[in-house]
């Protein structure tokens, strides 16, 4: 069974067309990467599966589930998360405590046994806290741990919110351009991280522009231009294709 | 509560325990005149740290004072038309008030920001009418006159000081205890990232009703306390101006730490009581006292206590890369 399945998806706002019969798979354990020009519907595709969009036409199945219509924070129980494009963090939260309140999901409390301080809860509590705390570890965030997230520099600020990401227990973690703006020495980390993600057990969805990234890390990659599916295939493939060559690849957006 | 005392080092227990002590001292010390301002006071705090669960989502309403109201005219007019006791009054009022909170939140799910801020307003305006005119059940405009006692036989100013006191230090101590809860920590990041924290699976409506809801639970109950006091209330009693005082605490204490609206509350409260001495000059000082804490401080005094530690602290930190 396909992990995730986006069938025709097809996005209008009013009049204009951002999706059109997008159809996208994944299996667990892939890494896949979804490309394209800026302004390809690629962010936009993340806003519907996701649930913060709902699709014009089109079904999006998780797990062999209908999740078209569900909210974001259903979703993301069932274990579909994404990252943000412009760097979305609590940002007057210390480090500690974002990852602390991205535990809501694994921690399971009810509000009652919460305030009581209940020992069930406490113990669950006292697991998600184990979790929040690995996070921390495995992403590299120990020396940085107290400081408040919008103190951090911007590569900190990237690796936070896909830690954050990560301290949801996904299933399927989208990760939507998690190395912008960040320098080889940087990318490199995330790279390391992605894999690390992966070895855990988690797929990963990408969306991202650094080509070194893309080709590097994907099984699979799609490519997408005005809304719609250009190109499908393995990376030596997507490099030959002569379409996503003409639409996109053209200009080369690596750094050394 | 250890924990806090663990976070504070203990500096904090021996200033408490001296402001305690000095509280319940108060009405054997002072005029009966001072012992009334601290119930208002008392009052006044519950209404600003109930006021703090909603605001703190991002959600700015403009009705708070209309769950107050909702709470004191329910207990009244349980205890007067059915002859209930204080006790099922005071539950009734804090509960009917929290379940018209939950649903102006649901009613309003779709709206955002400043809209939810109009509907609030609206709310306040229809109840207001309500209690205008449903002179049956409400008495009017002219109110309602001979409220029983909070507890009978002991109706002076000084049982009712330590025993809206003790509801006080209750209700600080339950909303210490949320704000210590994941769910307090995790309605103040809606407040901080909305679309974030859905991201990670926290349904925002849901967690906004609860606070509502909770807040407006507090600031019935602490209707039901006044009417029952002050032994008469009528609509001129929630004026659309305490509404905006109650959000003018939160805004001069600030909301980022538990105490912040306290610290609103009291200030401000004792600047309202001196400035009737100043006639019409009041209303231009506390003007004055709101912009100075916009401009200046941001994040109210909290948030002046917080920049003046970290420009005090030794502690400079050196950024480790992990890579």
């Amino acid at each position: 069974m396909e992990l995730l399945k986006a069938v025709k998806i097809t996005k209008y706002f009013g009049g204009l067309e951002a999706l059109k019969d997008l159809d996208l798979s994944m299996e667990s354990g892939e890494i896949a990467g979804l490309i394209g020009p800026n302004g390809a519907g690629k962010s936009t595709f993340f806003n519907v599966i996701s649930g913060v969009y709902k699709p014009t036409s089109g079904r999006v199945f998780f797990q062999g589930e209908d999740i078209t219509d569900m909210k974001t924070h259903t979703t993301a129980e069932k274990g579909l998360v994404r990252t943000f494009q412009a760097t979305r963090l609590f940002s007057d939260l210390s480090v500690n405590d974002n990852i602390y309140v991205a535990c809501h999901i694994p921690s399971k409390t009810n509000l009652i046994g919460d305030i009581l301080g209940l020992p069930l809860i406490k113990h669950r509590e006292g697991e998600a806290w184990q979790n929040a705390m690995d996070i921390v570890k495995m992403s590299g965030l120990e020396a940085v741990s107290q400081d408040l997230a919008r103190n951090l520099p911007h590569g900190y600020q990237r690796v936070l919110g896909m830690a954050i990401a990560l301290a949801a227990k996904p299933k399927l973690l989208c990760l939507d351009e998690p190395v912008t703006g960040m320098n080889g020495e940087e990318i490199r980390f995330m790279m390391g991280l992605i894999e690390k993600v992966r070895q855990q057990g988690i797929s990963i969805l990408l969306i991202e522009h650094t080509m070194k990234v893309v080709m590097g890390i994907c099984d699979r990659i799609t490519v997408i231009n005005f809304g719609r599916k250009i190109a499908e295939g393995k990376p030596d493939e997507i490099q030959g294709n002569e379409a996503v060559i003409e639409a996109y690849l053209g200009r080369s957006e690596d750094a050394p | 509560m250890p924990n806090f005392i663990k976070k504070t080092g203990g500096k904090l227990v021996i200033p408490i325990v001296i402001i305690g002590g000095l509280l319940l001292a108060l009405p054997l010390l002072g005029r009966a005149y001072y012992t009334h301002i601290f119930i208002l006071i008392f009052l006044n705090i519950i209404l600003a740290m109930s006021y703090r669960l909603l605001y703190v989502t991002g959600l700015v309403s403009f009705c708070h004072v209309t769950f107050y109201a909702i709470g004191a005219y329910t207990s009244t007019i349980l205890a007067i038309k059915l002859g209930l006791p204080f006790g099922i009054c005071f539950l009734a009022g804090g509960i009917v008030a929290a379940i018209c909170a939950a649903f102006l939140i649901l009613a309003t799910s779709r709206a955002r920001g400043s809209y939810f801020f109009l509907i609030s307003f609206g709310f306040l305006g229809v109840m207001n009418t309500v209690f205008m005119q449903w002179r049956n059940l409400t008495g009017g405009s002219s109110g309602i006159t001979n409220i029983p006692p909070i507890i009978s036989g002991f109706d002076t100013v000084i049982y009712n000081y330590y025993i809206i006191f003790a509801f006080t230090i209750l209700a600080l101590i339950i909303m210490y205890l949320l704000d210590r809860s994941r769910f307090g920590a995790e309605i103040v990041a809606i407040g901080e990232a909305e679309d974030l924290a859905s991201t990670i699976g926290i349904n925002i409506v849901r967690h906004r009703v609860m606070a509502c809801a909770i807040g407006a639970l507090f600031a019935g109950f602490a209707g039901s306390l006044f009417a029952h006091y002050e032994g008469f209330i009528a609509p001129t009693s929630f004026p659309m101006w305490t509404t905006i005082y109650i959000l003018s605490w939160c805004v001069i204490g600030g909301v980022r730490k538990y105490w912040g609206p306290i610290v609103g509350a009291v200030l401000m409260t004792a600047i309202i009581e001196y400035g009737r001495m100043m006639g019409e000059w009041h209303a231009i000082f506390y003007a004055a006292v709101l912009l100075a804490v916009i401009m200046a401080m941001p994040n109210g005094i909290v948030g002046l206590v917080d920049s003046l530690r970290v420009r005090f602290s030794k502690r400079l930190t050196r950024v480790k890369k992990p890579y």
